[in-house]
């Protein structure tokens, strides 16, 4: 058997193909890896800088020198034990514990009306998505209106009971929470309805066909297969909505600005007033700590996901 | 066109071993046809031809050079996949013209081509029409076609025409071969159906989770298996085993059946399968001869022009191909009688034939 | 006792007429098999039968009674369908477990009736594992035996073998078969193969666009086809269908093909046919099997033919001839050997044949 002429270049080819096509991937996204670094890591850095010391704008110095005022972890301590912090982080928990079942229950419910067709449903579908697109400070100020102690919620009250309703909602401690709570509801049931929806709609056709001839009736079909199957798509809800709500802020603010009091002062509307007092540095800590606990809700939710879907190996492909 | 070769070839992707070490040659002109269960290698063999993966050791050969480096498109291998993948946008005519259309073949000559091959695939009424508007079988020949139409070093096929029903199937596969005959290309053509390998082949390549079981013509393969693999896997309905233990000077005897056999062969003695096709199967009432062994009849399967009748013997049931209708009970006690001539004896781990032609 | 009757079937979508005016008795315990090419309406009438789809007209009836409103789950129908749609959330043992659970059975009772079907379809030391991980040949028995454990009367089967590599197919061929013989069910099967539906119906319902063609055992389906699509479809390779004319001469009755040649008839069955003949365009309809090629001689007695084309296919050869207006394939074994270009003589054997009327192209009457 003759040996065929083979060029080096052939050869040294052999493996490359492949190669070629990763390093030409690589140069292509070097720009924006670059933007992304500029703008994500540099403010990162600058807010751990910070957080190391005990510096504001107040001093009269650019930031750069604020390591003549390093306390190192001073601010981390403080905000650990001060009660002042723990308020704020309470209330928020306390808002998203309420919120979100609620928001998954409505949502489920509107997502499984709204898996078989009906008249208007096209029409239904948009008006049930205009919540979430209405920019959060404008549907703040609308349910600042809304609430008002003159206003068309009371009014409706009264027309309805026959009393005549004069609650102050937004002076009220606990009524300003159940306020800001049903802004909320109404502005993020929408998202929850649309991703659950796509959970619903994700289940094979073929399967509940197949559980409707072994005898199963709409409940059990519910039980043993859509919810089941919609392990992954359930905890993508939760776990966005929850980092969400920590986030919380334009709606409240302008309902409330965090009152009555400090009533209705979630963590961003702290962060915000610590921000307007010039204590940026320990702000910078607040800030940090915040990401970092919440980056741990975020890995606890892929984890379970990734187990979920474990159990879920997939459907049969032919 | 041009002869293809791998040597030494291997893939693997990841810890998955696609291929192992192949050794293939396709003449120049020859219908090679490469059959295997699903997922055992076969489209990476294709692939590996076309330069969409890389092998990880061994080369491959085109013409006789090695082209290992090169992209698909400077080995001019025209590839037929198995989901088609036409141009949904685009006209038939303009599906066929494309390769065409790419090498900047001047309109005179592509119009010629084009209408040269729509010519003998009888699609020339449909050159008009987009994909969405044609049947499955005339997308087939359109896919067909749109391969055919440059003077490829050799064409690909994946499965092209399992996705039809059996009536177009058959056609289609004699309508391949013609074609492949008339226009003297080099075709290798990947396939699951048996029937379809056995008609098609010039030579035919076993394959068996990522290495090569056997390669020959079909009737080679048919009638001298060189395993128990290769024996089973072609023909249907399948040959069927009958376990026993080899002993001195090449005799058989079967496990749980009165039935001893003599072959022409010289392994140590151990356990062993005797290998016999269904159309080698005689049924008698009677227990005439000698070599006869008694059956029940356990289902029958009547096809037309040929009757699949499955006994059970002992333990096991075996099958048998008779021509024509005959008409049995179920449970009804018959004698069955073997063309020895036409029996296998298998023997040790990996099933390798001994003999062929058994006496008494 | 489980027979189902279909009267007057029709199913409409839009203005396509799926399934139009289908009358269809299947009795009890019988295996009878839909068979058509895709589009034909057979997986609309099974679904009908099923409850999955409403008629538009006419009625399914089970041991009689009208079931068109009985809602699908109340059927007490098992479904097995193409792609299995097993639960692949949940293990073998729950998948297999379900139809009871839904019943609210005991717990033991479930469990015993799990393990016996497992075992009966060779699943026992698959039951914990996720269904999801099970090979394709382990799905479609887990498919039946889904449906099977809570003992339906009626068994309804969407083409499940469709997805199974050849040589398991030829298995499960037979084991389904002879499954319904133990289980003693009504069983109705889906196909667009004619091999299986011959291999394992007791009847084959022969549909096309709607319309049933013909109904009736394998043999006779066979053998005494209706009309020219039954013909056609039956058999691979299918019925050799040649145009021709009759004429009689000396009272001689016989066969033109133009230039291939004359054939005259003797055979009875085939004489008894052309009593019944209306016009003289005919079809003769001849299986491959029945073609008796030999080498041409002074005295042919039948048609002058050229061989294009040779298959072999391992325990057959199928050997592809063509005269001027005329194509044929013939089966021979598998030492046949012939050149191509070589010129044939080519006759039915005696005793068969098959004459179709051209225009209407439906059988004509054997008297």
């Amino acid at each position: 058997m003759s040996a065929p002429a083979t060029t080096a270049q052939d050869t040294a080819g052999a493996v490359d193909l492949a190669a070629r096509g990763r390093k030409l991937g690589l140069l292509m996204t070097l720009p924006a890896q670059l933007l992304l670094v500029f703008i994500f890591a540099f403010p990162a850095l600058m807010q751990i800088y910070i957080s190391l010391t005990w510096w504001t704008p107040g001093d009269g110095t650019i930031w750069i020198y604020a390591y003549e005022s390093f306390v190192w972890f001073d601010n981390y301590v403080e905000l650990v034990t001060s009660e002042r912090l723990w308020e704020p982080i309470g209330r928020t928990m306390l808002i998203l514990i309420v919120v979100v079942p609620v928001e998954f229950v409505i949502g489920l419910g509107l997502a499984v009306l709204f898996v078989d067709s009906f008249p208007g449903k096209r029409v239904f579908y948009s008006i049930l998505l205009t919540p979430m697109m209405v920019v959060p400070a404008v549907a703040g100020y609308m349910f600042f209106m809304l609430f008002q102690s003159n206003g068309p919620i009371n009014h409706i009250l009264s027309m309805l009971t026959g009393l005549d309703i004069n609650i102050v909602w937004l002076g009220d401690t606990t009524l300003a929470m159940v306020a800001v709570m049903i802004a909320d509801i109404w502005q993020w049931t929408p998202l929850m309805f649309l991703i659950l929806l796509a959970g619903i709609l994700g289940v094979p056709e073929d399967q509940l066909k197949a559980a409707t001839l072994l005898g199963a009736n709409w409940g059990q079909k519910f039980w043993r297969i859509v919810l089941p199957r919609m392990r992954t798509v359930i905890i993508i809800a939760i776990v966005i909505r929850a980092v969400e709500a920590f986030k919380l802020f334009d709606v409240m603010y302008v309902m409330t600005k965090g009152g009555p009091g400090v009533a209705t002062e979630t963590i961003s509307i702290y962060i915000y007033k610590l921000f307007k007092q010039l204590e940026w540095s320990y702000l910078a800590a607040v800030g940090l700590s915040i990401l970092i606990a919440l980056s741990i809700i975020a890995v606890i939710g892929m984890t379970l996901m990734a187990k979920a879907k474990q159990k879920q190996v997939g459907d049969v492909v032919d | 066109m041009a002869k293809l070769e791998l040597r030494g070839v291997s893939k693997s992707y990841g810890k998955t071993v696609a291929v192992a070490n192949i050794d293939l040659t396709v003449e120049d002109n020859e219908f090679f046809c490469i059959f295997g269960p699903p997922s055992t290698g076969k489209s990476t063999i294709l692939r590996l031809f076309l330069g969409l993966e890389t092998p990880d050791s061994g080369d491959v050969c085109i013409g006789g050079e090695v082209v290992n480096g090169r992209l698909p498109a400077e080995r001019d291998l025209a590839m037929v996949f198995q989901n088609l993948a036409l141009f949904p946008h685009m006209t038939a005519g303009e599906n066929l013209a494309f390769p065409l259309v790419e090498r900047k073949t001047p309109k005179a000559e592509r119009e010629r081509r084009v209408n040269e091959v729509a010519d003998k695939l009888h699609i020339g009424p449909l050159l008009n029409k987009i994909p969405a508007h044609l049947s499955g079988g005339e997308r087939q020949r359109v896919a067909i076609g749109r391969a055919l139409v440059r003077d490829s070093n050799a064409l690909l096929m994946d499965e092209p025409i399992s996705a039809l029903d059996a009536r177009l199937r058959e056609e289609m596969r004699v309508e391949l071969k013609r074609l492949q005959r008339e226009m003297h290309r080099t075709l290798v053509y990947v396939t699951h159906d048996q029937e379809e390998a056995m008609s098609v082949a010039d030579r035919l390549c076993i394959i068996r989770d990522g290495g090569i079981a056997q390669i020959g013509t079909p009737q080679e393969i048919y009638n001298t298996p060189n395993s128990r693999y290769v024996a089973e896997v072609i023909g249907a309905p399948p040959m069927n085993f009958i376990s026993g233990a080899i002993g001195e000077g090449g005799a058989f005897s079967a496990d749980g059946l009165d039935l001893a056999l003599t072959f022409k062969a010289n392994g140590a003695p151990g356990p062993g399968e005797v290998g016999v096709r269904p159309e080698d199967i005689a049924i008698e009432r009677e227990a005439t001869g000698d070599h006869v062994v008694a059956a029940t009849i356990y289902e029958v399967e009547p096809l037309g022009g040929f009757t699949v009748v499955a006994l059970s013997v002992g333990d096991s049931v075996l099958r048998a191909q008779i021509t024509g209708q005959p008409q049995y009970t179920l449970g009804e006690p018959v004698h069955l009688s073997l063309a020895l001539d036409k029996c296998h004896l298998f023997a040790g781990a990996d099933g390798a034939r001994l003999a062929t032609g058994a006496t008494g | 006792m489980s027979s189902i009757e279909l009267v007057n079937l029709t199913k409409r979508f839009g203005d396509l007429v799926a399934v139009n005016e289908l009358n269809l008795e299947i009795k009890d315990k019988e295996f009878v098999a839909l068979l058509g090419p895709s589009g034909c309406g057979k997986t609309t009438t099974m679904n009908m039968i099923a409850g999955i789809e409403a008629p538009n007209g006419g009625e399914v009836r089970f041991d009689g009674k009208n079931v068109n409103a009985v809602p699908p789950r109340k059927r007490g129908v098992g479904f097995v369908f193409q792609n299995y749609a097993i639960f692949t959330h949940m293990t073998t043992y729950k998948n297999l477990s379900f139809a009871l659970e839904i019943r609210k059975l005991p717990q033991d009772e479930i469990d015993r009736r799990v393990h016996e079907i497992a075992k009966l379809l060779d699943l026992e030391d698959r039951l914990s594992v996720p269904a999801a991980r099970l090979g394709v040949n382990e799905m479609q028995r887990l498919g039946i035996g889904r449906s099977a454990i809570a003992n339906p009367q009626i068994f309804l089967l969407d083409e499940p073998l469709s997805n199974l590599d050849a040589a398991f197919r030829a298995v499960m061929r037979t084991e389904l078969k002879h499954l319904q013989h133990q289980l003693g069910q009504t069983m109705v099967y889906v196909t667009h193969d004619q091999l299986e539906a011959m291999t394992m119906a007791d009847r084959i319902a022969v549909m096309d666009m709607g319309v049933l063609q013909q109904y009736g055992t394998p043999l006779e389906v066979y053998n005494r086809p209706r009309n020219l699509f039954v013909a056609r479809f039956m058999g691979s390779p299918s019925m050799n269908l040649l145009y021709c004319r009759l004429t009689e001469s000396d009272g001689r009755r016989a066969l033109d093909f133009d230039e291939s040649g004359r054939v005259e008839l003797h055979d009875e069955a085939l004489l008894k046919q052309c009593a019944s003949a209306r016009n003289a365009d005919l079809y003769f309809g001849m299986r491959p099997e029945d073609v008796e090629l030999s080498p041409v001689t002074d005295k042919h007695g039948g048609l002058a033919m050229t061989v294009t084309f040779v298959e072999h296919i391992g325990a057959r050869t199928i050997v592809h001839l063509r005269s001027a207006n005329h194509e044929v394939k013939a089966i021979e074994r598998n030492d046949f050997d012939v050149d191509i270009g070589a010129p044939m003589d080519v006759s039915p054997k005696p005793g068969a044949g098959w004459l179709f009327d051209a225009a209407t192209e439906t059988a004509l009457e054997a008297g």
